[in-house]
């Protein structure tokens, strides 16, 4: 079923994009509505994924250029909400999900446009001008936006860590 | 080259899109600056950092919201046209036609009572709004009468004036 599959990446892209749990829910749910009804658009010849996760990331950076996601929404990744991999060491794990709480925290003191071009770039790995276009400003913001976020991001982790990320 | 004219080359520098002379000048700047270094060296880590973020599991309670969707969005939507047409037919079905009849009827007398001058009595209104109305008429058909008179009159000057130039014979 589309949920079982799918539910998973759509609500962390939403995350990522949103910066909030509320925030990714509402997406999420909006995201599979939207799916739903456009299911009879769907070509065959493409692939089903890739199709989706278009589908889902326009959707986000629509909602990201009418709603811009203000700061206070936002919540902390924790433990908890951290999905666990059993297949790593127990330490390994501990270290990885260190590492992860901390580059999350620093996504979330970002600006939700520095964020939102950062993902772009880093996860959903679009070209600069790809970005651009899908965000309708000038390449040279696109590029300074991701420059201005990343070094935000590596202040934020040099304060909390001295350097030993 | 100072730290802020540095780090604004640190992404293209990471992507190797600076030219050899800035390349130079930034690594000059990074040898004298260890903070930068630091920076830079985070940075240069921070791609694969957030790609390899953990995914996030989602709520018990959003799955269940997701599992209602299809039939949510599945569900035929009325068009704007079909519930427009369905509730025209709703006034026009025959169950509704009595109700419709008595409220043309109450619409006549109410506007009897509430057009007809004061002092007048209803069948001299109707009385008075026949006869305007004929004289209405009479003057119209007047008027449509000289109309075609003067038609006729610049016809006939039209082929006067043709004859005139021997370029039309009248039979």
């Amino acid at each position: 079923m589309l949920v079982d599959l799918y539910s998973k990446k759509i609500f962390n892209l939403a995350y990522q994009f949103a910066g909030s749990y509320q925030e990714a829910e509402d997406l999420t749910q909006d995201i599979f509505l939207k799916l739903f009804k456009s299911l009879n658009k769907y070509d065959f010849d493409h692939d089903f994924t890739a199709w989706l996760l278009t589908l889902a990331r326009n959707y986000l950076i629509d909602e990201f250029r009418k709603n811009r996601w203000e700061k206070s929404q936002r919540t902390e990744l924790n433990e908890n909400i951290m999905s666990s991999d059993d297949t790593v060491h127990p330490e390994a794990q501990y270290l990885n999900q260190e590492k992860a709480a901390l580059v999350w925290e620093g996504l979330q003191q970002l600006s939700s446009e520095l964020r939102v071009t950062l993902v772009l770039r880093e996860i959903e790995g679009l070209s600069y001008e790809e970005i651009a276009s899908k965000l309708n400003l000038p390449l040279g913001t696109v590029k300074s936006r991701v420059n201005r976020g990343r070094l935000q991001l590596a202040q934020v982790i040099l304060e909390k860590t001295g350097g030993k990320l | 080259m100072n730290c802020h004219q540095a780090r604004q080359l640190f992404s293209a520098y990471l992507e190797g899109e600076l030219n050899p002379k800035e390349e130079d000048r930034l690594k000059a700047h990074l040898a004298n600056c260890p903070h930068c270094q630091a920076v830079l060296d985070i940075m240069a880590g921070l791609s694969s950092s957030i790609k390899n973020l953990p995914e996030i599991e989602p709520p018990a309670t959003l799955l269940q919201q997701l599992y209602s969707i299809p039939e949510l969005a599945l569900t035929p939507e009325k068009t704007a046209l079909e519930k427009g047409s369905s509730g025209w037919k709703f006034w026009l079905s025959p169950a509704f036609q009595p109700i419709l009849i008595g409220l043309t009827v109450i619409m006549v007398a109410f506007s009897f009572l509430f057009f007809t001058s004061p002092g007048k009595t209803w069948q001299k209104e109707i009385s008075f709004e026949i006869h305007r109305g004929y004289s209405q008429a009479q003057k119209i058909l007047v008027k449509a009468g000289v109309l075609t008179d003067k038609v006729k009159g610049y016809q006939e000057d039209f082929l006067a004036a043709l004859e005139a130039k021997n370029l039309y014979k009248s039979k």
